[in-house]
């Protein structure tokens, strides 16, 4: 199997670190937590550093450039809030996506405009983090439309459309949302649970969204075999999906 | 036992506290008129006693004419006896021209003359016992009647005033909410028990009110102290699931563990949402247009439709809108929507009126109709929807409450609606 051409393609920097890897700063006090997103960042082959204080964080971000920074903005020593306005100061384009246990709409609002780029609240699930991640990413470095591929799939996630050998396949709206979401998570298994939310968010209880992914899974599988993709989603043990280049 | 008015109860003691005092004063009138009465009569009869004497004796054991003017008295000679003192005492004399015995008082005396002793008897009419007895009646019955209509007339006008502050603290306690920003605003009385009393509530209230901020900001600490090990939770067991090893009986404690951790970090969310709204952080208010709202709502619902397979039908007014906060909107619509689809039945139906005054959503259901008082309680749920937390309800509620919006449900042939009137 030859994906050379499609790795030429691949402008998309974080997936593949031999072209440029991607550095992320981890700000997180909390031990355990920090732990699982470094794990995450290892599977995701990001590069990354961790800070546990404030102080810790802006020795960091004063020595180096980040892609991204996740901050969490409870920090013993001081709030995350003020290492944006560091960053700011000193005219850093690192993306920022803060994280935090106050879903608060007022440190919303002041961290996006203190120059944040997206604002997670905890607990969240790690392909959301990742989507989150890349579209940052995304944003820091390129203006152009931005296209996702995966084995001889081609994802345009501005225009929503798929194609498979350069051909044009229709999918519902949720059915490439399912797509784009375990493509963008393609290094890790996506929880059921998370791609539910993806889909439908708290609106429907999650018994039911369940089932009904699972309708829309198949539909989709339906549709990428019939046009030829060299794709599989796997289904876990029924506790998640991860696709696969067959 | 129905409760009665204080003004009722006391107008009431005080009538029979009337009554008995005028009774009372009836007995005492009555004996010491009728004391007067006979004192005076019996000095009349004195006088005249001792008139007839001294003109008897005078005249040499005769009455003179002129002493006829002393009507009514006999002189008879008794037999040698001893001389008795004056007796008094009451008699009836028959009077022939009325024909009707009438009240007359007697003095019985004797005179000694000469050696020989005379028996004299003087009546005089006095005052008859009804016709004292009629004249208290009388008059006590008009005071009686004056002091009630003066007692009922001053009171009302006294009680309404003096009771005002208590009636405005009554008022303002029943509009009391325990969940607002302000403590109550009593007015100042000059009323030393009303001001006692106001200090009372003003201390009840401000310690319940004190008691209830505390416990939401409980709440609302909890729910945030508990993102962060939710977090933890969820992110290892997301990376438990990239385990190669894994075998399916694991899996299936995992998906098992997730979905718990997930319920959790939902129920968590909305109470934090709730505590939100109740703190009003959803303040900026701009105009929604409720039908591409409702359209993109009811995409998230199109599995549901077509699982139950659903008659989905919409009267939509083009362009009706609400100035509310988006944000809120949204929950508030979609919560409705979300309670329609889920617990409709298979081939049931969701209507859906939308006006710029108010907007009905009506569905079949698999449930009864839900009780009234329990509709928007918290946590209250049928035992059927297993998977929700009963706070969709509460939630819808509090943000009409927040924009002062009315929700009414109604259940009619196995249709349920909730309509939303946000204008009126």
């Amino acid at each position: 199997m030859d994906n050379s051409e499609f790795l030429q393609d691949l402008v998309l920097p974080f997936a593949h670190p031999r072209i440029h890897p991607v550095k992320i700063l981890i700000v997180e006090d909390e031990a355990d937590l920090l732990s699982s997103l470094v794990a995450f960042s290892e599977k995701e082959k990001y590069n990354c550093d961790v800070a546990k204080t404030f102080a810790e964080a802006s020795d960091r971000i004063a020595l180096y450039d980040y892609d991204c920074i996740l901050l969490d903005i409870n920090l013993p020593d001081g709030s995350g809030l003020r290492l944006l306005e560091s960053l700011k100061a000193v005219d850093k384009s690192d993306g920022v996506i803060i994280i935090s246990a106050r879903n608060s709409l007022d440190d919303k609002i002041r961290g996006l405009t203190l120059g944040a780029d997206d604002y997670l609240t905890k607990p969240f699930h790690l392909s959301e983090l990742n989507a989150r991640i890349q579209a940052v990413i995304r944003r820091k470095r390129f203006d152009a439309p931005y296209k996702l591929v995966f084995a001889n799939l081609e994802i345009d996630i501005h225009q929503h459309t798929v194609k498979i050998n350069g051909q044009a396949v229709n999918l519902t709206k949720k059915e490439f949302d399912i797509l784009q979401h375990l493509i963008a998570n393609k290094n890790r298994v996506v929880s059921k649970t998370s791609l539910t939310e993806y889909i439908w968010g708290d609106r429907i209880d999650s018994m039911d969204s369940f089932d009904f992914l699972f309708v829309h899974l198949k539909n989709l599988k339906k549709k990428l075999k019939q046009a030829g993709a060299t794709l599989e989603i796997k289904n876990i043990y029924g506790v998640g999906y991860k696709v696969n280049e067959v | 036992m129905k409760p009665v008015k204080l003004l009722t109860l006391t107008s009431r003691n005080y009538l029979i506290i009337y009554l008995v005092l005028t009774f009372f004063f009836f007995a005492v009138l009555y004996f010491s008129i009728r004391r007067e009465v006979y004192e005076s009569t019996d000095e009349v009869l004195y006088n005249k006693k001792k008139h007839i004497t001294e003109q008897f004796k005078r005249n040499g054991g005769r009455i003179s004419e002129d002493v006829f003017a002393y009507d009514h008295f006999s002189i008879r000679p008794v037999a040698g006896r001893v001389p008795r003192s004056d007796r008094y005492s009451d008699t009836l004399i028959f009077e022939p021209v009325d024909r009707e015995w009438d009240e007359y008082r007697k003095l019985a005396s004797s005179i000694e003359w000469e050696g020989r002793v005379y028996r004299l008897e003087i009546v005089n009419a006095r005052l008859e016992t009804h016709e004292i007895v009629d004249s208290i009646i009388q008059s006590l019955a008009v005071i009686f009647i004056l002091m009630v209509a003066v007692f009922y007339l001053t009171t009302r006008y006294f009680s309404k005033r003096l009771w005002q502050p208590f009636y405005s603290t009554l008022r303002k306690l029943n509009d009391f909410e325990v969940d607002t920003m302000q403590g109550i605003d009593l007015d100042v009385s000059r009323i030393e028990e009303f001001t006692a009393l106001n200090k009372s509530i003003l201390e009840l209230t401000e310690r319940t009110r004190n008691s209830f901020i505390n416990q939401k900001q409980f709440i609302e600490n909890a729910s945030h102290e508990m993102q962060t090990p939710l977090a933890i939770t969820l992110s290892k067991l997301e990376l438990l699931i990239e385990d190669p090893h894994l075998t399916e009986p694991q899996s299936e404690i995992i998906q098992a563990l997730i979905n718990s951790t997930q319920r959790l970090a939902k129920l968590n969310k909305t109470l934090l949402l709730l505590s939100k709204i109740e703190n009003q952080q959803f303040m900026e208010k701009e105009e929604v247009r409720l039908k591409p709202l409702f359209e993109e709502i009811l995409t998230y619902f199109e599995e549901q439709k077509e699982n139950l397979q659903l008659s989905v039908t919409m009267g939509m007014q083009q362009d009706a809108a609400v100035v509310a906060n988006p944000v809120l909107v949204d929950l508030l619509f979609t919560n409705l929507i979300k309670n329609a689809f889920s617990h409709n039945r298979l081939h049931g139906s969701v209507h859906l009126i939308v006006n710029d005054k108010k907007c009905t959503i009506s569905n079949t259901s698999t449930g009864d109709a839900i009780p009234e008082g329990k509709l928007f309680q918290r946590f209250y749920k049928q035992s059927v929807y297993k998977d929700s937390w009963g706070l969709g309800l509460a939630l819808v509620k509090k943000i009409c409450t927040l924009n002062q919006w009315t929700i009414s449900y109604k259940e009619h042939d196995g249709i349920h609606s909730f309509t939303v009137q946000y204008k009126v």
